[in-house]
């Protein structure tokens, strides 16, 4: 039987639940697109329903303390297939009643632990290279096109580091902003069209002069310099523009 | 103005190697900035080291001639000193715009310890308390200066450090003179005493003010002196074990100028001996080694060809190979090609099935060069044996580091060093049959 699920992580949840009450061993999950494939299998809209995602939640959270964060990372990706992986490291997890991902002899944890690691890392670099412009007084805005859809894993971070400060930090890729503001923050969507920021000279300039000087000169190494900021993170990075 | 004082400040600092920014969870609602646990690096250098602090001196205008430092007094470089308003305003303009974790505080010394500590301290007031700023601080210690203005620092700072510099007193009394080892040691020991007791304070009472919440760290200078590796890690062992430091820098050093015992600028940057420095450091403090194995009287220096936990293998044969499904986490540990996350991955693996080689490179280890040392199921899959003559050369790495003379220009050098594994002719031959 093939899942519809609407694409969201309490969606997916719901099709898992249905699926083990119906003891189905052959489920296949995809997301639901506009022109549903022909297929030989039987299908099933799964309807989103929170109670029952909670359900299969507050179960995976009995597995151990990081899984359905780490469930919930790999899921991020979005990546084709995604929800299979997940169920059969689900199936693993719950078959055992132990953490899934301590057990990476299994080809499927082994996938998911690595893309859920993937868009963990991308979510550091985003904490890195974010790179604020001064619009106004407490106002600031950055620009990031992140592989991944990170925004809900770094949002909290750049809040609580400026609590009293209104910023926006703008998602060019996946057309999403997070908005910050002393009351909170919250993730919007973006229009297609966005202007690019004005430049912030006076503390740009400073950081370029500081990034040049810092480097020591009798050791080099612009091979290493890549593989910590490759270049297409560069493109908003303040200290890589002239 | 400004900027050119960011130039000659910064440019002075770039010789320290420590940037980090963790070991602190200083966080305040009222301002901004927080401290993040792990540290975070915001950039990379065109060196491929990492920024994470805005890393500069208050001044180089200094009062002592110490012959390896490119500030000393004799050396004619130009000269300047921030004020604490324009550094702090430039510590908070470039933290706003996430560019930094926070600052690295250090300094040449004005006038004298107490008043270059006193300068250094404005800054830091300013920015805690009139800013209300959360983010990293990380205090150079000026030998010599007054306790109280110490113990101020801790209260300020997340980390203190001061800079042993040379390996050994004798090296301490021919280069830098001024200097003496007591007064090195005396504020390593103070920021220890201070922190053991803040410890103690914040059991009784939670408010008490956190002093030095991310420790004490040091930096010893390598190849300016001809120490070897092995009392340079002796005495990384005894900063370790004596003083808490969290970490122990080693900078290699690059020739700023010409003293009659030291190494002229023609000499190569020793890069590789300060990369096998780093290597056998973490073997101390994340794979239980000690000192003492890694290098001693006998073999006093690091193979530069070799990581040491290879060469710790190499001379050990006796203890190889072992079984993947039973060693113990400490004896994983010892296996090269197994790091911490995949020893930890392994023990938490085999409580479910008993694992392969295949299933050793799905937790991470790199199987090139632990197949040597591990058996599998009782199969031993290599075709050489842990004490094979022949298994020195296999392991052995081409420098990943090239060795740079000033007289290469970086781009020659870079190619020459890219050879990878450097086979000698009765290896190859040896490992001719075998792969047939």
């Amino acid at each position: 039987m093939v899942y519809y699920y609407d694409s969201t992580f309490d969606g997916l949840m719901t099709a898992i639940f249905d699926i083990y009450s119906a003891k189905d061993n052959e489920a296949i999950i995809q997301p639901t697109t506009e022109n549903v494939p022909f297929t030989l299998y039987g299908s099933h809209n799964v309807i989103t329903n929170v109670a029952k995602s909670d359900r299969v939640q507050k179960g995976l959270r009995k597995l151990g303390p990081r899984v359905l964060e780490q469930l919930y990372k790999a899921w991020l990706s979005h990546d084709d297939g995604i929800e299979n992986i997940m169920l059969s490291v689900i199936r693993i997890g719950l078959s055992s009643g132990k953490d899934p991902f301590e057990q990476r002899t299994h080809e499927a944890v082994c996938k998911l632990d690595s893309i859920q690691r993937k868009v963990s890392r991308e979510a550091e670099r985003m904490l890195q290279f974010v790179r604020f412009k001064k619009l106004a007084e407490n106002l600031y805005a950055a620009d990031i096109e992140p592989h991944f859809d990170v925004l809900e894993l770094i949002g909290e971070h750049f809040h609580s580091r400026f609590p009293q400060s209104n910023f926006i930090i703008r998602n060019l890729r996946h057309y999403k902003a997070i908005l910050s503001t002393p009351a909170g923050w919250h993730i919007t969507s973006l229009p297609r069209d966005n202007p690019p920021l004005p430049k912030d000279a006076e503390y740009e300039n400073l950081w370029r002069t500081y990034f040049k000087i810092i480097a020591n000169e009798s050791r080099i190494n612009l091979k290493l310099q890549r593989q910590f900021v490759p270049l297409k993170y560069r493109k908003h990075l303040t200290e890589f523009q002239i | 103005m400004l900027e050119e004082k960011l130039k000659i400040l910064g440019g002075a600092a770039k010789y320290d190697a420590s940037c980090s920014s963790s070991g602190s969870g200083r966080a305040g609602k009222d301002g901004f900035g927080n401290a993040h646990m792990a540290g975070i690096c915001h950039s990379w250098a065109a060196d491929g080291r990492c920024i994470s602090l805005l890393k500069v001196l208050m001044s180089n205008e200094c009062v002592y001639n110490c012959s390896y430092c490119v500030n000393r007094r004799g050396n004619d470089v130009p000269r300047a000193t921030f004020t604490p308003e324009e550094l702090a305003a430039l510590t908070a303009e470039f933290y706003r715009r996430n560019y930094i974790e926070g600052l690295f505080l250090s300094s040449a010394v004005v006038h004298n310890p107490d008043y270059t500590m006193e300068l250094m301290l404005k800054t830091l007031r300013i920015l805690r308390k009139s800013y209300r700023f959360y983010g990293y601080i990380h205090l150079k210690v000026i030998p010599g200066a007054d306790p109280l203005l110490l113990y101020e620092a801790g209260l300020l700072a997340d980390r203190l450090s001061v800079n042993i510099e040379l390996p050994s007193e004798k090296s301490l009394k021919l280069l830098a003179p001024q200097k003496k080892k007591t007064a090195i040691i005396r504020p390593m020991e103070a920021i220890k005493s201070n922190k053991l007791q803040n410890l103690e304070e914040r059991k009784l009472f939670t408010s008490a003010p956190l002093f030095a919440p991310a420790g004490q760290t040091t930096q010893v200078i390598v190849g300016a002196t001809p120490e070897s590796d092995f009392s340079i890690l002796q005495l990384t062992k005894s900063l370790y074990n004596r003083y808490n430091m969290k970490r122990v820098y080693y900078s290699a050093y690059i020739p700023v100028g010409r003293h009659p015992i030291l190494p002229g600028p023609d000499r190569p940057v020793p890069l590789l001996r300060e990369h096998r420095l780093y290597q056998a450091d973490w073997l101390l403090r994340f794979y239980r080694f000690d000192a003492d194995e890694i290098v001693d009287s006998e073999n006093p220096n690091l193979d530069l060809n070799l990581d040491p936990k290879c060469a710790w293998a190499l001379r050990h044969p006796e203890l190889f190979p072992v079984d993947i499904n039973s060693a113990e986490y400490e004896l994983l540990l010892r296996v090269p090609g197994i790091g911490v996350t995949s020893a930890r991955r392994i023990i938490e693996a085999r409580r479910h099935k008993k694992l392969d080689l295949d299933d050793m490179r799905k937790m991470g280890c790199v199987i090139k060069r632990a197949i040597y040392f591990v058996t599998a199921k009782g199969r031993f899959a290599a075709t050489v044996s842990p004490d094979s003559p022949i298994l020195r050369d296999i392991l052995s790495e081409g420098t990943p580091y090239p060795q740079m003379s000033l007289f290469d220009t970086p781009s020659t050098s870079l190619l020459q060093g890219g050879s990878k594994l450097s086979l000698s002719d009765s290896t190859r031959a040896a490992l001719q049959p075998v792969k047939i």
